[in-house]
């Protein structure tokens, strides 16, 4: 129940966007895509934004896809996934998360010198693995600021 | 900062003091844009040191350092703000490059046209990462919210403006004026809201500045319209590049309210036009002063903006903001 709602309210967030990227001729990720990162976040993280963190994974995800497809679209996958950065950095900011923001930096940076480098398509696997990591992250600080055990 | 800005800064206040002031945050700005480039080794480095090197204006970062010397009560640093903007201007250009398919930008090769697609968006993006790594300097400002709010607006402005290319019913007045603050002015103003606020002004004072800074904006993206139809050839800049690309600037929509024809709206839009086409076109908007009357709005922007910064204290750097509103609705580069 609780999984299923979490899950309705980051689509409401994210109604607008993915209209956005279906109008703009491009398929919304799948179920299967989007409630990978989606539990990555619920299992891993209990405390306040979880759904702006959710929304937040969610909208990098789709600006890195996006950002792989310039060869072969260079005008809408560019444009649409500047838009999905900013929408992610809209939701990035409220969770005011430092330790957040500079991981994300770090991911961003690697993976752009990687993708001109290699060119490997984006890791989907260790992007899932990443934001698990910065989830249990986020826990074991907010558990440490309220007085928990780690 | 380009030449002609340098000159007019430097000569024309007689101020070497305040001109030093600025030119030394922008020098240092420099040197960490340089060190924000990424290894020099591999290709994005070598190519994002090239990009940021080359001559642009730094416009944005100096209207945040003027903004924030006029606040008077600093309480962060002012140079890692400078690169943040100054980081997401250059990522949206090289971006805007690529959508374009621009082959020259600042009289240099386009990274796209040099290493491909790939390596340009690659390489916007990591100049994104390096912004984002300034973000906590700033926390609880509100400066990075509005950052990404404008970073929004931005990218909405350019879809729109994707979505109604040669089409005269889309590219109504009312739209072109929302499009230029959304690609241009919301930058310039959010350069001097959070130049305002990272120099501690309270939000009155931000605000005034930030409506300053838009209807600069708005003067500097409505001179560069006029110049993409009368530019001079000396400045190496190819013309007409907006009526080829089906985007309707104000100049041909203020002489299309003057005097409204079908053949020319045929002709606009034409998605292949000859050059007999364009000069009709061109013709077109003499015969209706479309450029003279967008130059009338230039100067009552130009005005607004003077006219918003009489309630503020005066100071060297006012008198600099102003001279910069003038300068740049009249610029000729």
């Amino acid at each position: 129940m609780e999984q299923s709602n979490f899950y309705k309210k980051i689509e409401k967030m994210l109604e607008g966007d993915y209209k956005l990227l279906e109008a703009s001729g491009y398929e919304k990720p799948t179920e299967i895509e989007k409630y990978a990162i989606y539990e990555a976040v619920l299992e891993n993280y209990q405390g306040e934004k979880r759904r702006e963190l959710a929304a937040a994974c969610q909208c990098f995800y789709i600006f890195r896809k996006l950002h792989l497809l310039p060869d072969k679209q260079p005008e809408s996958a560019t444009l649409l996934g500047d838009y999905f950065f900013s929408r992610f950095s809209q939701c990035l900011i409220p969770i005011d998360s430092v330790k957040l923001i500079e991981r994300f930096s770090d991911f961003l940076k690697e993976d752009s010198i990687k993708q001109t480098e290699i060119q490997g398509g984006f890791p989907k696997e260790h992007y899932i693995a990443f934001v698990k990591d910065i989830s249990r992250q986020l826990e074991k600080t907010r558990r440490k600021s309220n007085g928990y055990g780690t | 900062m380009d030449t002609v800005l340098r000159y007019e800064m430097k000569y024309r206040f007689n101020n070497e003091m305040l001109y030093g002031h600025v030119e030394n945050s922008i020098k240092l700005m420099e040197r960490m844009l340089m060190d924000m480039c990424g290894p020099s080794d591999i290709s994005l480095g070598i190519e994002l040191r090239r990009v940021l090197l080359s001559k642009g204006k730094r416009l944005r970062p100096t209207l945040a350092f003027l903004c924030y010397k006029m606040s008077g009560n600093p309480a962060y640093a002012i140079e890692p703000l400078m690169c943040m903007l100054e980081l997401m201007h250059t990522a949206s250009l090289i971006h805007d490059d690529v959508i374009d398919n621009a082959g020259e930008r600042h009289g240099e090769k386009t990274i796209h046209k040099v290493h491909g697609n790939l390596m340009a968006v690659q390489c916007g993006d990591y100049l994104l990462a390096k912004a984002m790594e300034q973000l906590h300097i700033y926390r609880g400002t509100g400066i990075n919210e509005a950052m990404s709010d404008i970073s929004q607006q931005m990218c909405i402005g350019e879809i729109q403006q994707i979505r109604s290319l040669f089409s005269m019913k889309k590219q109504t007045k009312e739209n072109y004026f929302l499009q230029v603050k959304r690609k241009t002015a919301f930058l310039m103003g959010g350069s001097c809201y959070s130049g305002a606020l990272a120099g501690g002004a309270d939000p009155l004072k931000a605000e005034i500045l930030r409506q300053c800074g838009i209807e600069i904006g708005i003067a500097f993206q409505l001179k560069d319209d006029i110049l993409d139809i009368k530019g001079e050839k000396a400045f190496g800049k190819p013309l007409n590049q907006d009526l080829k690309k089906g985007v309707f600037t104000l100049p041909l929509l203020l002489a299309m309210e003057t005097s409204p024809s079908k053949e020319i709206t045929l002709l606009a839009e034409k998605r292949e036009k000859t050059q007999l086409d364009i000069k009709k076109i061109i013709q077109f908007i003499s015969d209706c002063k479309g450029v003279e009357k967008t130059q009338q709005i230039i100067n009552e922007c130009s005005e607004k903006a003077i006219f918003l910064l009489k309630s503020l204290k005066d100071c060297p750097e006012k008198e600099i903001l102003k001279e910069l509103a003038k300068n740049l609705a009249n610029r000729k580069i």
